[in-house]
């Protein structure tokens, strides 16, 4: 029973004293120590995600298959943290193995989409429907509203792609916000009334 | 502009060569490259954390200032660790951690977040419908109504009554046009990651082009 | 097989190699199409322009490599600047790979700026956790909000610019680099909504182009003031401020790429209707 109580406690004193405290100058104090706690928690919590990821590929070193790439990915794993608290991530050998691996592969992880986007246009965007016909139009105006080639074919081309981005996208987009703001909101009241429990996780 | 001669610059090149390698067809140096990106980057994640705020809460927070109450939140902070323990009397405790986090996450959305997100954006929306100038007019109405329909497109999901029908429609029509402004934009952000692999590629690598004019 | 038909199966790898081509082309042998300057580029360059001596910049840069190419050239651009004005710049990253970003551009502007001291004219505090909670920490202290050090582990109550800057409040401006989350959507609700806008300052955002529809509400509200579209904006703020860098070399590149897309759009379509009518024939 107090496996799932005491967190539960936990959520709605920390989470209503938070919001009385913002709101009540006099007790501001608590909110500012709350942030700082909050911010020191996550800092020390942030190997979780290479447990799991280790646990994983861990699991993957009996599969043959698998081995030479969970193995890569361990020893890269593993030896970025043991050089990075050796050296400190500003030392000179950290700095040049960063500046090898994650600054090129980074972007071009990102930039294989370029690919697949350039695809899309001719595979995927048909003018089946009005609505597939206005996404297209809307498209090509925002496209070449974006690069100088379309205001030197024609002047209106930037003025229409910008009319769309500023009115009809923005009213598409501030509706989207506000009811996931809404559903967001809906939630927190939820975890205040004991509503919505499904962060304790299941069982006892 | 010559070809590079710095080894840094020819592994860099060869990291991005291998990646693309992927799009022409799958083949195992991707795969290795791509596990490869993987894992420096969750332990860089690590390594800059620790680096640049666990440690230094220990040494100067703690151990320099004598701020003993910190030692709260690292503790809370290592709680989410019993989840990896077997013992049930043990991994219940990984639950606080997650309560903290979302107790005070539940309080900004209700206090920061729903100001932003509704409140602001209900303001900003609802502008004079009549207007001197016909654009302003045209603009307004289209941005009144696009967020109703839009709006209305979501909260109902049974059939509408005929006439009334034509809002959630519209509320279509305006999505639609917001996706092909995405997709606009995409072109341009995902070309431009490209832009700046070739720039290197061709400058800091092959030296054909310079990269700063 | 009809022609149609044969088109839309037309392998991938050609259009791939078709994209390559014409931007390795425009690259290397670049036509100079005219850039016009926007009204966000003008609004921008007139905020930053308007800094004064003393006047401190933040910048967070809150993307990676990835977003470089489309943030980099505006935010050096804003951070020029205000440098040339005698302003001081102090930047943070809410992503772990932010932080690099800030070094790549501050040793370019110690390269045009020579007199430039680190710790009075400008200043890394690096990566910090917390998301919009280091926002919200950062409000009320920046220094706990960094837990005292900068991104090269030195105590920052050694750096007389951290003097002038215990909270962002004292930020004349922020900018926030934005490629995706935590990014303008934290800094939105707890920096503009709850502070700069009610107080008339202005909160900037330099975005790669793919969050420009998601972020086009708070523009039209007024919670983003000025707002930097991806590299279109990075080549106006480069000719803005009369340093012609990668955005502007890459501008004829960004744009033979969009006419493929476009003429693979259309292509993609009428062979779609072709074939649609020949079925319909037989």
């Amino acid at each position: 029973m107090y496996r799932r109580t005491i967190p539960f406690i936990i959520s709605i004193v920390i989470g209503l004293s938070y919001i009385l405290s913002g709101a009540l100058p006099e007790i501001s104090a608590w909110k500012n120590l709350l942030d700082k706690w909050f911010q020191i928690s996550t800092a020390f919590a942030v190997l979780i995600g290479a447990i799991s990821l280790s646990m994983v590929h861990f699991r993957n070193l009996r599969r043959p298959e698998r081995l030479i790439y969970s193995t890569t990915l361990i020893i890269a794993l593993y030896g970025t943290v043991v050089l990075g608290l050796i050296q400190t991530s500003k030392g000179e050998l950290y700095q040049t193995w960063y500046n090898m691996t994650i600054v090129p592969l980074e972007a071009a992880i990102l930039s294989q989409i370029a690919f697949y986007i350039t695809t899309a246009a001719f595979r995927v965007l048909r003018m089946r429907s009005l609505e597939a016909s206005l996404m297209l139009i809307a498209a090509v105006f925002v496209m070449f509203y974006n690069v100088p080639v379309g205001a030197a074919v024609w002047q209106g081309i930037p003025v229409i792609g910008k009319w769309l981005m500023d009115i009809p996208n923005t009213a598409a987009m501030r509706a989207i916000t506000m009811g996931a703001a809404l559903g967001a909101s809906a939630t927190a009241i939820r975890v205040f009334l004991g509503l919505e429990r499904s962060y304790l996780g299941g069982g006892e | 502009m010559q070809i590079s001669t710095s080894f840094a610059v020819w592994l860099t090149a060869g990291m991005t060569l291998a990646i693309y390698s992927g799009v022409y067809k799958e083949n195992p140096i991707y795969r290795l490259v791509e596990h490869i990106y993987v894992g420096v980057s969750a332990g860089n994640g690590i390594v800059s954390t620790i680096d640049n705020y666990a440690k230094p809460t220990i040494t100067i927070d703690i151990f320099q200032n004598g701020t003993y109450s910190y030692l709260i939140p690292i503790l809370i902070g290592l709680l989410v660790y019993t989840r990896f323990s077997k013992n049930r009397n043990i991994n219940w405790l990984n639950r606080i951690p997650l309560a903290f986090w979302v107790g005070i996450g539940s309080a900004v959305v209700l206090t920061k977040n729903f100001k932003a997100n509704f409140i602001s954006q209900v303001t900003a929306t609802f502008m004079p419908m009549i207007n001197n100038d016909p654009l302003i007019m045209v603009n307004n109405i289209v941005m009144v109504v696009g967020v109703l329909s839009v709006l209305s497109y979501f909260f109902f999901s049974f059939e509408l009554p005929k006439g009334l029908n034509v809002f959630p429609k519209f509320g279509r029509y305006i999505m639609m046009i917001g996706f092909g402004a995405a997709y606009g934009n995409t072109v341009l952000s995902r070309m431009s990651v490209l832009l700046g692999r070739l720039q290197f590629l061709l400058g800091n690598w092959l030296g054909i082009i310079e990269t700063r004019i | 097989m009809s022609f149609w038909e044969k088109l839309s199966k037309m392998d991938n790898r050609i259009i791939y190699t078709a994209l390559l081509v014409i931007m390795i082309w425009a690259l290397i042998w670049p036509m100079g199409l005219p850039i016009q300057i926007g009204t966000s580029a003008k609004a921008a360059y007139e905020t930053f322009d308007s800094f004064e001596s003393g006047d401190i910049l933040y910048v967070s840069f809150d993307y990676d490599s990835a977003g470089a190419t489309d943030i980099q050239s505006s935010i050096e651009a804003c951070m020029r600047l205000v440098l040339k004005n005698g302003g001081r710049v102090v930047s943070g990253a809410l992503w772990p790979i932010g932080a690099q970003q800030a070094n790549y551009a501050f040793k370019k502007m110690q390269e045009e700026y020579p007199h430039l001291v680190e710790g009075v004219d400008f200043l890394n505090l690096g990566y910090k956790p917390g998301g919009q909670m280091y926002i919200e920490k950062a409000m009320d202290s920046l220094i706990e909000a960094c837990a005292n050090v900068d991104n090269e582990g030195r105590n920052l109550s050694q750096f007389p610019i951290m003097k002038d800057l215990v909270t962002l409040k004292d930020a004349k401006v922020v900018i926030c680099g934005n490629h995706g989350s935590p990014g303008a959507s934290e800094w939105v609700p707890m920096y503009a909504t709850a502070y700069a806008i009610p107080n008339n300052k202005p909160f900037v955002v330099a975005a790669s182009a793919v969050n420009a529809t998601i972020n086009a509400p708070f523009i039209q509200s007024g919670q983003i003031t000025v707002y930097l579209n991806g590299i279109r904006a990075g080549a106006e703020m480069e000719l803005l401020t009369e340093k012609k860098g990668t955005a502007v070399s890459g501008m004829d590149a960004q744009s033979l790429s969009h006419i493929l897309v476009f003429v693979l759009m259309i292509l993609g379509n009428v062979s779609y209707f072709m074939q649609k009518r020949e079925s319909r024939k037989q």
